[in-house]
């Protein structure tokens, strides 16, 4: 990266792309951030640190947290093992089931959203379904919880996390496999060893991925969870009409930019420390 | 070639204001069949009967809408519904113009929601609703509905502190006439005690009547057109009026707003008495005018049905918008931390 240098004319061809983002990302950054740190015009902190002391902010920013980190989680437990699959299967195979993983992707997140109300509410699929095993069970409810917002979006997130994971996966070659194995080891041993890591630097990917789309996450949370485990998003919203001015909403953007930024930073190292394996 | 296209990219948000005539205006209201009703009611008549055109447009969350265009100073719209909680604190802010009540006459409207800057347009209701395939027992007030002993069933509440307070406080059975000002610490503590027997906190109408219809819950808060619709199309759903929050919208012309003259005179229509009584025809909201009922537009039958009917007026409590105005702010935090 270091001796990269650039030509003029490479302005011509990524300069519409930084256009876009000055006037549609950066510029109204510039404006969330002036409207978070000044009152009537002088630089002050005072608005920030009130929220960032504030109960609300913490209380949102852990709920925040929680469910980000389990969605990651359960997204990966699931989706390694299929990203393996696809990247195993033959050509025909693979094709049909990267088009299975792909196909709900097509459908609105909204009405995805409102078919797992269906499934998990009380008289649901998912009840219907456990009563022809267990006939005489007491209805429950997987609606309302943070679970039921936890399975809403590992299904929306799926598709973002096999991949670039996927990817990764199919550029390893499986000479290295075979390698490992006529030097003797087991095939779980080949794969541990030479396989997973790998493997790392896309798994790593595709969690930053996961990771930056769950964070701002607000309609699967208010549809599935029941209005229980508020998160930052959804107090972001309720402070833009309760207040005045824009203060409070965009000191609360601002501070779960800086810990989304925290988060991609140590995460992008990861990436990078796992990538010098390939070197 | 460059120049050129920039020239017309830069020139073509002058060609879109161009379109306001001075002769239209622009209403923004919050859509979907609510807004038909509207434009049945309200905007087709005055629009005849004014010679004008009636521009609509969406609110996408309400008083957020009017100050970024009051404060971006590009006013698109000339008259806005929204909540009367949201006119009380917007006047604060100085977002409105003043109306003027030589040409908008208020009689009939509770003073209430009468502002200097605003002034109510339509009522509807937070009731109390329930499945009628539930085993439980129904509760018939908001009283029973505290009653955990008495109906152990499944409940759920609006994830709003205006509508839900007010409900809360009506919990140890305090007459319609007797709930403002409200005691806040008392409903806190009365809902937090109920808050292990609330099985959501809805945030959308749909939500909270699709609770109540699907059997997630066996009784809950809704807002009273929603689950009316519901009952009339057969749903296993059936609702009280008694205790019901009646709760405003409310007409603004934002400050700065192109053609604030003839959003006036629109105005002075909208809430006119004989406007008003077309609304009950279109929707199951009430007109703010109760003049709309000596119209003699409704029949006797047709009135006793409407949710703002003097009849029905007594039976509901006003969800008093200068009470929030003053005091919404200072309870967010502790409502965060009830719903968790």
């Amino acid at each position: 990266m270091g001796n990269f240098t650039l030509a003029k004319q490479d302005f011509l061809l990524f300069g519409p792309a930084i256009l876009l983002l000055a006037v549609l990302c950066y510029w109204p950054l510039a404006w969330v951030a002036l409207q978070a740190l000044t009152v009537k015009g002088e630089l002050s902190f005072t608005t920030i640190a009130t929220v960032a002391t504030g109960q609300i902010f913490w209380v949102s920013t852990l709920n925040t947290i929680y469910l980000t980190t389990s969605v990651v989680l359960i997204t990966a437990l699931v989706g390694y093992p299929l990203a393996y699959l696809v990247s195993q299967a033959s050509p025909l195979w693979s094709y049909t089931l990267k088009f299975l993983i792909l196909f709900p992707f097509w459908t609105s997140t909204l009405v995805r959203t409102y078919a797992w109300v269906v499934i998990l509410q009380r008289d649901g699929l998912l009840v219907n379904a456990m009563r022809m095993v267990v006939p005489d069970m007491t209805p429950v409810s997987f609606l309302n919880t943070r679970a039921a917002s936890t399975i809403g979006m590992v299904h929306i997130m799926l598709p973002f996390f096999v991949f670039p994971l996927l990817a990764s996966m199919e550029s390893i070659k499986r000479d290295y496999l075979r390698a490992a194995e006529s030097l003797g080891a087991k095939p779980i041993i080949a794969f541990w060893t030479v396989f997973f890591p790998l493997s790392l630097p896309g798994l790593l990917s595709s969690v930053i991925m996961v990771l930056m789309l769950s964070i701002g996450f607000y309609i699967i949370p208010i549809v599935l969870g029941g209005g229980k485990g508020a998160v930052i998003s959804m107090v972001i919203e309720k402070s833009l009409s309760l207040y005045p001015d824009w203060a409070v909403a965009s000191s609360m953007g601002l501070l779960l930019l800086l810990m989304s930024a925290v988060a991609l930073t140590i995460l992008n190292a990861l990436a990078n420390k796992a990538q010098s394996i390939w070197r | 070639m460059l120049k050129k296209m920039m020239f017309v990219a830069a020139l073509s948000p002058l060609a879109m204001t161009a379109v306001a005539h001075a002769d239209s205006i622009t209403v923004a209201a919050w859509g979907g069949s609510y807004q038909d009703a509207l434009r049945a009611s309200f905007f087709e008549p005055t629009a005849k009967e004014l010679g004008i055109t009636i521009a609509e447009d969406n609110l996408s969350t309400g008083l957020a809408d009017i100050r970024l265009q009051v404060q971006g100073k590009s006013v698109r719209w000339d008259l806005v519904d929204i909540s009367a909680e949201e006119c009380v604190a917007g006047e604060k802010e100085g977002l409105f113009e003043p109306l003027d009540y030589n040409i908008v006459k208020s009689d009939g409207i509770d003073k209430r929601l009468v502002g200097k800057s605003w002034i109510g347009f339509v009522y509807y209701s937070v009731v109390l609703a329930h499945n009628t395939n539930s085993k439980e027992a129904t509760p018939k007030n908001w009283k029973d509905f505290f009653d955990t002993k008495g109906f152990p069933g499944r409940r759920s509440l609006g994830n709003f502190p205006s509508e839900t307070l007010t409900i809360a406080a009506m919990a140890d059975g305090t007459h319609v006439d007797k709930v403002y000002p409200i005691d806040l610490d008392k409903a806190f503590a009365k809902l937090e005690e109920l808050k292990p027997n609330i099985t959501a906190w809805w945030s959308s109408g749909t939500q909270a009547t699709n609770l109540i219809m699907d059997n997630e819950v066996d009784y809950g808060s809704s807002w009273n057109g929603r689950i009316a619709t519901l009952k009339a199309s057969g749903a296993p759903v059936d609702w009280v009026v008694e205790g019901g929050v009646l709760n405003a919208d409310c007409l603004v012309i934002p400050k700065g707003a192109k053609n604030k003259d003839l959003a006036m005179k629109a105005l002075a229509r909208f809430v006119s008495p004989d406007l008003q009584a077309n609304l009950p025809k279109h929707a199951a909201n009430g007109p703010v005018n109760v003049k709309a009922f000596e119209t003699g537009k409704l029949t006797r039958e047709e009135a006793a049905k409407v949710i703002s009917s003097p009849e029905n007026l007594k039976k509901q409590v006003l969800l008093d918008p200068q009470f929030w105005g003053d005091n919404i702010v200072g309870i967010q935090a502790r409502w965060q931390n009830l719903v968790q």
